[in-house]
């Protein structure tokens, strides 16, 4: 397939390192295995030292499977278009509000899901078509002003429609608890882990195994020779804004039911999605959940053990995690560093 | 389409002529009206702090709303636990806000683009969390009331700010300052190998940059007597970065209409008849925002110059473009 | 193509121009009035409430008043044949916009007085304002004591519900009186409004204050509390203190659950005390059983508890609302509470006698003393010299899983007498 060897030719170029390291597929180097690696190590032994650690590390897991979700769909939108959606919680919102009604007018609840996940599909698709494509290409200050343009008529929509009031929408699994050795956590939080780590999966078979995935990689590398081969480079940014839009719904899903639905439940977890999202690498999905779920452990835990951040400065420590990461080493956890472009 | 050329004289009389209409203006104003033209005038000053940063040294930032509250914070604890004159307070929250932009500049050299508009984004927002914390000196979620009723002199304290803002900022950006914001704008690679020192430049447009937000910042605190941190949330970031793009980035001839919209369109659009609903203004302000970007490219400066040949440019840039931070 | 744009370029340039225009013109008015914002036929009063960002869902109540206020038109003509008015604009909890807006009220729009306010801040932020202008600032939405406590500074303003301190402190009596070994672990709003609550607490608790052994706060921007009530949890505390509102309250005790607490006591502040909620949220997840028998306080029955909607009053809350604000929440309790403010502002109008002015509108509201049909039985809106809180009287309660039940009789806590 010519196309794949395309593909596989630009990735080489875009990674020296696996280029001359193929025989060793790891998403990550060496030294962040192995920070990743002594970090399970810590939460373990400090999980079975005491049990008040492994509840805050359980409870920040689950939290952070929150913020790896929504920073899926990030992470999507910039990998494929290069653009960082900084509506993304709003469209997140968004989906979550439409499930609430479809629900609300008597849909049992994975019918609703499932074309809660189609309209935010074609929603995507048609934001992108219709706000972003216009300004592609244009300098960064336009394309993040678009954004934050889609953000308030969003979120002014949402409470146009539906008020501020509290709603809730019900969760596709049980929220009972389950508990061993001393730790608790709901089935709801397990499904939320589950659905992450199923969504990287998929999403790395589609990139890599499918035609469309592929044809999305290369639109996203070198749209110029990618169009000379016959991939239809605008439907492919179309379909990356499609699918994070999917993804945004998903995450909407699975979160609104542990946190309530109000047009500005996500836009705290917007930040919180960042600082996973370049923790993980802003172009790695498995980047995305991994981030997510060590940045809510650690959140739990300096929270519980250091008094002087209490819950006023969790928010400022999770930015400062962004920070820190963007200036020690920019490409994120599982990232590559990319060659600077003159 | 011919572009006729004016002349520094012209330009000058046509800076002088909209200083005289804001001189005059007050006094056929109502009171009302004189305090939202003052607040025109704190967004102006913003709006200009961000474009030297962002319009003509080409660094992304959606955080000066977070200079502004450390402007703001410094003028009200000055003025109210130290008892200073609070007009005297405003060169301070510049000096400080100056060597808070050079502290945060130098670690944001490693940072281009996109990753630098998250990073000063992330400080945005963690700057009122951070004012909550340490409420030994910000006063905590109550703040810091400055208990002033400015009355008639809050305008033409707001544009002498102005004034001076902008005769200080044009003074850098014309000269050779300027010269090397626009050179590492264009193209860092080529503004180093003509011997550009990036390190240096870079950095003090952002010092620069954050002592003229921090002067809004405290003519904000003037205005609305009131330090606290619900008074510098992330939207006002955001809003200062999107009234300089409307105003044209890059320019210095578009701020003052950046600024008036900035000021109007929400209270237009809340007091314009619609459809009755209350939520319509944000619907409103994102569709506007959305069509100006795609319509009007430039922002009001670009709009300028098509109107007819105005060179609407300041100091010796042969090109005026919306930069390309990519 | 050249064309279109400058077409284009000159329509945005005339429409600037029309916008200065409009605003310079929209300066001054034309009727002539006794104070501002009376006139012979016609009563204005102001609001700054957030209609937008993360305090939108209080935006309802400025619509249940306007909604209150045309029912009161259509069917009583107005007070001594004026109609009664709210203007309100949106200035989304930030409070140098609520100036802003205050000052258009004031100034532009020459209301009457403000009414019912909303937040702390926004508050603080107006009243130096409103107090040089002379403009009365009636019935604000907020619990914080100074609105009672500092009258002699503000003469012009006065509060509306019973305030949080005096909240804290009705359940520290209770629990020093009743629940000797009580070790208390308090989750709170990270703002003046949890602070309030606590202080209040410590205040109760007197020399008790001691079996606070944990408190835990949490803010505006969480989107978790499951870390927060483990802590809590593994305080050791035996009763369960809340003092959010609903949505982080019901998280909290859905929390709570899955961790398999059970505390000897919970405690549930009225703001977070809505039976909507509970329904919606809590119930669904488990928690029910640490709602049954929890410890609250009532001072208005709740429209989405069950035993409201057998009231007469329920019926004429009803009627109101399906008229004049359809698109209203018939079980949200902000919607309940407007109506009320609208009773008592329109109460005090009636007060203030035909010759309305802003003197005798704040004579009047110093001087209040009537039985509300939106309140509890019982409990009179009364202010007087030295007692500047119109809602001075609470009922501690008890959840019984679907309503709330009152504890013992009415409660008169009044800070500072």
């Amino acid at each position: 397939m010519a196309l794949a060897q395309i593909i596989r030719r630009l990735d080489l170029e875009r990674n020296e390192k696996a280029a001359t390291t193929a025989h060793l597929r790891l998403p990550a180097s060496w030294p962040v295995v192995f920070l990743l690696l002594a970090f399970c190590v810590f939460l373990g032994i400090g999980s079975l030292r005491s049990g008040q650690f492994a509840q805050q590390t359980v409870s920040g897991l689950a939290t952070g499977s929150t913020f790896g979700l929504l920073a899926l769909a990030l992470v999507l939108i910039y990998r494929a278009t290069e653009v960082v959606n900084l509506a993304q919680g709003q469209m997140a919102m968004f989906s979550a509000y439409i499930a609430w009604q479809l629900i609300h007018w008597g849909l049992p609840w994975w019918p609703a899901a499932i074309l809660t996940l189609l309209i935010s599909f074609v929603g995507g698709v048609g934001i992108e078509r219709l706000i972003i494509r216009p300004v592609e290409g244009h300098s960064l200050v336009t394309v993040v002003i678009v954004t934050i343009g889609l953000f308030l008529v969003l979120d002014g929509a949402a409470t146009w429609i539906w008020s501020g009031i509290v709603r809730y929408v019900p969760s596709g699994f049980s929220t009972r608890p389950v508990r061993f050795g001393g730790v608790a956590l709901s089935i709801q939080d397990l499904c939320t882990l589950g659905v992450s780590i199923g969504v990287v999966l998929v999403l790395w078979l589609f990139f890599q195994y499918t035609k469309v995935g592929l044809a999305m990689r290369a639109a996203a590398l070198r749209p110029a020779a990618a169009r000379l081969v016959g991939v239809r480079v605008g439907w492919m940014l179309a379909l990356g804004w499609g699918l994070a839009a999917v993804l945004g719904a998903i995450a909407g899903l699975m979160i609104v039911p542990v946190a309530g639905l109000q047009p500005s439940t996500f836009q705290p977890l917007l930040m919180y999605a960042f600082a996973a999202a370049v923790l993980g690498g802003l172009e790695s999905p498995a980047g995305a959940v991994v981030g997510g779920l060590a940045l809510g452990a650690m959140l739990n835990l300096i929270g519980t053990y250091w008094s002087f951040v209490g819950s006023i400065l969790r928010l400022p420590v999770a930015l400062a995690v962004l920070l820190a990461v963007l200036l020690i080493r920019p490409a994120g956890l599982f990232g590559r560093g990319t060659v600077r472009k003159v | 389409m011919s572009y006729r050329r004016i002349t520094a004289a012209g330009r000058l009389s046509g800076v002088l002529a909209v200083a005289a209409v804001l001189s005059v203006l007050p006094f056929l104003m109502s009171d009302y009206h004189q305090t939202e033209w003052a607040y025109v005038g704190v967004y102006f000053i913003a709006i200009f702090s961000l474009n030297i940063l962002t319009g003509y040294t080409g660094q992304v930032s959606l955080g000066h709303g977070g200079f502004m509250m450390i402007g703001g914070y410094t003028s009200a604890i000055l003025a109210v636990h130290h008892g200073w004159n609070i007009i005297t307070t405003i060169p301070i929250a510049a000096l400080i806000c100056f060597g808070t932009g050079i502290v945060i500049g130098i670690p944001a050299l490693r940072l281009r683009g996109i990753l630098l508009a998250l990073a000063t984004f992330a400080l945005a927002v963690s700057m009122p969390q951070i004012g909550l914390k340490f409420s030994h000196f910000t006063g905590g979620i109550s703040g810091i009331l400055t208990g002033y009723r400015p009355g008639h002199w809050l305008y033409p304290l707001s544009w002498s700010c102005a004034a001076v803002v902008f005769v200080l900022g044009w003074l850098v950006l014309r000269g050779r300052t300027g010269r090397a914001f626009r050179a590492i704008r264009d193209s860092e690679v080529a503004a180093v190998s003509s011997g550009i020192n990036l390190a240096l430049y870079k950095t003090l447009a952002f010092g620069v940059s954050a002592a003229f937000a921090g002067v809004a910042g405290s003519v904000f605190v003037i205005a609305s007597n009131y330090a606290e941190p619900n008074n510098f949330p992330v939207t006002l970031s955001i809003n200062i970065l999107v009234g300089a793009a409307i105003a044209g980035l890059g320019s210095l001839s578009g701020m003052l209409f950046g600024a008036i919209v900035l000021e109007f369109i929400p209270t237009w659009s809340q007091s314009a008849p619609l459809i009755g609903s209350k939520q319509a203004p944000n619907v409103i302000q994102g569709l506007l925002l959305i069509l100006i970007m795609l319509v009007l490219r430039g922002g009001f400066a670009g709009l300028l110059r098509r109107l007819g040949g105005f060179a609407a440019r300041s100091g010796a840039s042969l090109t005026d473009r919306i930069p390309d931070t990519s | 193509m050249h064309k279109r744009r400058k077409l284009v370029a000159v329509a945005l340039v005339v429409a600037l121009a029309a916008l200065a225009a409009v605003t310079a013109a929209t300066a001054g008015n034309r009727t002539s009035r006794i104070d501002p914002g009376v006139t012979s036929d016609s009563i204005l009063f102001g609001d700054v409430i957030p209609l937008s960002g993360s305090a939108a869902v209080y935006g309802t109540i400025a619509s249940a008043i306007q909604a209150y206020f045309n029912w009161y038109n259509d069917t009583h003509h107005g007070v001594y044949g004026r109609k009664v008015q709210l203007k309100v604009y949106d200035d989304a909890y930030v409070p140098a916009q609520a100036l802003q807006f205050t000052q258009k009220l004031v100034e532009q729009d020459k209301v009457f007085a403000m009414l019912n306010a909303l937040g702390t801040e926004p508050n603080l932020a107006i009243q130096g304002y409103l107090k040089e202008k002379g403009v009365p600032n009636l019935f604000l939405a907020t619990g914080a004591s100074e609105w009672g406590t500092n009258h002699a500074a503000y003469p012009m303003q006065i509060g509306y519900q019973p305030d949080y301190f005096s909240e804290g402190k009705l359940y520290g009596q209770f629990i020093k009186k009743k629940v000797p070994q009580a070790k208390l672990a308090v989750f709170m709003q990270g703002d003046s409004y949890g602070a309030n609550m606590l202080a209040g607490l410590k205040a109760g608790l007197g020399s008790a204050a001691s079996k606070i052994v944990a408190t835990q706060s949490y803010q505006i921007t969480d989107t978790d509390y499951s870390g927060y009530v483990a802590k809590l949890k593994d305080s050791g505390a035996n009763i369960f203190m809340d003092f959010g509102t609903p949505g982080p309250t019901n998280f909290a005790l859905i929390a709570a659950a899955k961790f398999g607490w059970h505390p000897q006591a919970v405690f549930i502040n009225n703001v977070g005390g809505a039976p909507f909620y509970f329904n919606v949220l809590a119930n669904r997840n488990g928690a029910g059983y640490l709602l049954n028998g929890a410890y609250g306080m009532i001072y208005f029955p709740d429209p989405s508890d069950p035993k409201t909607k057998s009231l007469p009053q329920y019926a004429v809350f009803q009627a109101i609302m399906s008229k004049y604000y359809p698109k209203g929440n018939l079980n949200d309790a902000f919607n309940w509470y407007g109506m009320s403010v609208a009773d008592t502002a329109i109460r005090t109008l009636i007060k203030a006698g035909k010759n309305l002015s802003r003197a005798s509108v704040v004579k009047a509201a110093d001087s209040l003393n009537f039985k509300s049909r939106w309140l509890l039985p019982g409990i009179r809106v009364r202010t007087g010299p030295g007692h500047y809180f119109p809602i001075s009287q609470m009922q501690l309660a008890r959840y019984n899983g679907s309503s709330w039940v009152g504890l013992g009789g009415l409660v008169d806590a009044r800070p500072g007498q």
